[in-house]
């Protein structure tokens, strides 16, 4: 638990190194400011492990969000809640970890179907507020909950919203490190880059799911290394 | 599902978080995943598309009774004459009857069994089961019960899911156990199960979106890294979403209704279970499971005298609840064509069964506690042969010599007891054990080994005596 801490606590520090919120959108960035991603390391155990809801909530907090405390990946997940899953929550499908003194340890980190459902529903809902607070979409209702997103994210997302995918190759660059917490391989960029295209027809709502979904379910946001 | 497409036009969260949205899938989506699905069909066809003609259905059932079920008030009773010794509480203040299976081996059964006697042949009865020498905790005994270690580890349960479906166990309330193989189990009731096949394929949005997904996790795909065994695990679960919607989509269940007006928590308890194993029954009927677990939710962990005194009832509505689970599966049909009671095999348990009485207290006073020395487990259905009496708990009489090994485990004479048994050959064993040896009782991991051979689980998963130990022998006697 203490290793998991700080390899978070780690990759904390690297985010805010790159993501400074008052740092303006730099032109000239390199290959070379980008850390060595950590998705390409082999095997360590047998065991891999799909990150626990709670922990991934956490990440894409440290990753996006301004000011940490107010995030809940739980808020986007409608019928899908604690209550729907009764006693057990929405740990028990998503992954948690028990401290039960007789077998500690995590539990139901694997993907699974109904899981990647609910996780492709609050990604969909979750880029509601996003489209709300970076291409001034409207929403009616209740906020769910007051998300602010790190100003450069924010401008990002605006210019998914306006200009599809014809981002300048370095704020591309920076918003798929963003995603993706800055754990995605090098190798994956330019794909992502490509599959980016396909946003040019929607609607803005439509363009920011597609990102947010598509880079929110890497696999290197998802595993726990 | 479909998006507002003007950016003027503003989108209501709340309904869209509340909408009931039909599934539909792009052409192009499914033939990624190289499938059709098969939506709007007749039953025939229903039935069609979840059988696989080479393979007969087989489901698993567990009917799991938490809080220590006194099985004495079942089919381990003992004569009026103990109470009257005030050695063993009873308050039901009735003589039991003789049980006797047709292998000869013989107990005896309260009046609160005589609903199940209808469907005597169809189960049989194992008493004496030693769940543990040492723990005697709930969860300890429930973790003994679903993975033969006292510390838990991986439930037998998930391993009956040998037709791969997307969700290995439907499991319909919470176990105090320590389980690590739940990955792909789900926690349903009747109530939930109609949302969660609304919504299930719903969020998959822009086929845009999940076939980028799908193309980057099977591009990862790998075993040579953490990152590459994950990719492999989302395309798979991924991949199971529509297969899983689409029969999720065909499990018809009646129109939830309001809760009758004074009903009693046994009645309610009575209600849900009754609900939750059609649910089942319907899941098993359509592919989406294979193996359920039906766990009750009575209050049975009976300390104190007053719910001693209630125990008659509460287990009444236990036999009530097998009653209807026997009732609805002899009713509905299995994809075979046959009865879903025909295609499959259900395991009744509890994790331990309760002492006599308390110590130094007036028998009719008396609350009771837990009895990990013996257990009674019933199976029932598919594979097995029913109407046996296997195995017994000593302490039959109030004069009976107790062995040694019961008299260091249980000096003062509160609990039964199972007997020294051989597995092997279904025979008591003729001993009087000095101390406890796991080799000359029947524990319950022969009973999950003997499923397990029924169902044709890898050897490599029989549970075994302890950590590099030998395997358990199986409880083949209970098998046809």
């Amino acid at each position: 638990m203490r290793t998991n801490l700080s390899k978070l606590v780690l990759l904390c520090v690297v985010s805010l190194l790159l993501f400074d919120c008052g740092r303006k959108r730099n032109n000239n960035s390199s290959d070379q400011d980008l850390p060595t991603p950590v998705a390409e390391q082999p095997l360590a155990d047998s065991a891999t492990r799909f990150r626990g809801y709670a922990e991934l909530s956490s990440l894409i907090e440290t990753s996006l969000m301004e000011t940490k405390g107010a995030f809940s990946l739980a808020e986007y997940m409608g019928v899908f809640n604690s209550q729907f899953f009764g006693v057990t929550g929405i740990g028990a499908l998503l992954g948690y970890y028990n401290p039960d003194p007789l077998n500690p340890g995590w539990r139901n980190v694997k993907p699974n179907a109904v899981g990647m459902s609910v996780y492709l529903m609050s990604f969909d809902f979750f880029a509601l507020e996003i489209a709300q607070k970076s291409c001034g979409i409207p929403l009616e209702g209740k906020q769910l909950q007051e998300i602010a997103l790190k100003p450069l994210v924010k401008d990002l997302f605006s210019t998914i919203c306006a200009s599809g995918s014809n981002l300048s190759e370095s704020d591309a660059r920076e918003l798929w490190f963003a995603l993706s917490s800055g754990l995605g391989p090098e190798s994956d960029f330019s794909f992502w880059r490509e599959d980016l295209k396909s946003i040019d027809p929607m609607t803005p709502v439509e363009r920011v799911q597609f990102v947010t979904k598509v880079s929110l379910t890497a696999p290197w946001v998802l595993t726990h290394f | 599902m479909s998006f507002h497409k003007s950016t003027n036009q503003s989108i209501d969260r709340r309904s869209l978080l509340s909408s009931s949205v039909k599934v539909t899938y792009s052409g192009l989506f499914t033939s990624l995943l190289g499938g059709g699905v098969s939506l709007g069909s007749t039953f025939q066809s229903k039935l069609n598309d979840v059988k696989d003609a080479n393979k007969e259905p087989h489901f698993f059932l567990m009917i799991n009774i938490p809080d220590g079920l006194d099985t004495s008030y079942l089919f381990d009773a003992r004569p009026l004459a103990m109470t009257e010794k005030s050695l063993q509480v009873n308050y039901l203040s009735e003589a039991p009857v003789p049980f006797v299976g047709t292998n000869g081996g013989s107990t005896l059964r309260t009046s609160l069994t005589e609903p199940l006697m209808k469907w005597s042949s169809r189960f049989s009865v194992i008493n004496g089961v030693v769940m543990s020498p040492s723990f005697d905790g709930h969860d300890q005994n429930m973790n003994i019960l679903l993975t033969g270690n006292p510390f838990g580890g991986s439930s037998f349960v998930p391993w009956f899911n040998l037709s791969d479906r997307p969700i290995d166990v439907v499991r319909t309330g919470f176990l105090f156990a320590s389980i690590d193989n739940l990955d792909r189990s789900i926690d349903l009731n009747a109530q939930t199960c109609k949302g969660l096949a609304e919504n299930i394929g719903v969020y998959q949005g822009s086929s845009a979106a999940t076939e980028a997904i799908l193309r980057r996790s099977q591009r990862n795909s790998s075993r040579s890294s953490s990152v590459g065994l994950t990719s492999e695990e989302i395309v798979n679960a991924l991949k199971g979403i529509p297969k899983l919607a689409s029969r999720l989509a065909k499990v018809e269940l009646p129109e939830q209704q309001e809760p009758p007006q004074g009903e009693s928590d046994s009645q309610r308890s009575i209600r849900t279970a009754k609900d939750n194993t059609l649910m089942l029954a319907k899941m098993m009927q359509q592919g989406v499971i294979d193996a359920g677990e039906l766990i009750l939710d009575l209050f049975l962990d009976s300390h104190d005298a007053s719910s001693a005194k209630r125990l008659p009832v509460e287990i009444k509505s236990v036999v009530e609840i097998i009653s209807n689970v026997f009732e609805i599966f002899s009713q509905e049909v299995s994809p075979s064509g046959r009865r879903l009671l025909d295609d499959t095999t259900i395991l009744i348990a509890s994790e331990f069964s309760r002492t006599m009485r308390q110590d130094r207290v007036a028998i009719d006073k008396s609350g009771t506690d837990h009895n990990p020395l013996t257990n009674t487990l019933i199976l029932a259905g598919k594979g097995i042969r029913g109407g046996q009496v296997i195995g017994a708990s000593d302490f039959v009489s109030h004069d009976e010599n107790l062995s040694s090994c019961h008299m260091t485990l249980d000096p003062s004479k509160l609990k039964l007891m199972g007997r020294p048994f051989d597995v092997n050959s279904a025979q008591f064993l003729n001993a009087s054990p000095a101390a406890f040896d796991q080799n000359l009782y029947l524990q319950p991991m022969s009973v999950v080994n003997a499923l397990q051979d029924l169902f044709g689980v890898p050897s490599d998963r029989r549970l075994t005596f302890g950590r590099n130990l030998p395997v358990v022998p199986s409880l083949k006697v209970a098998l046809a």
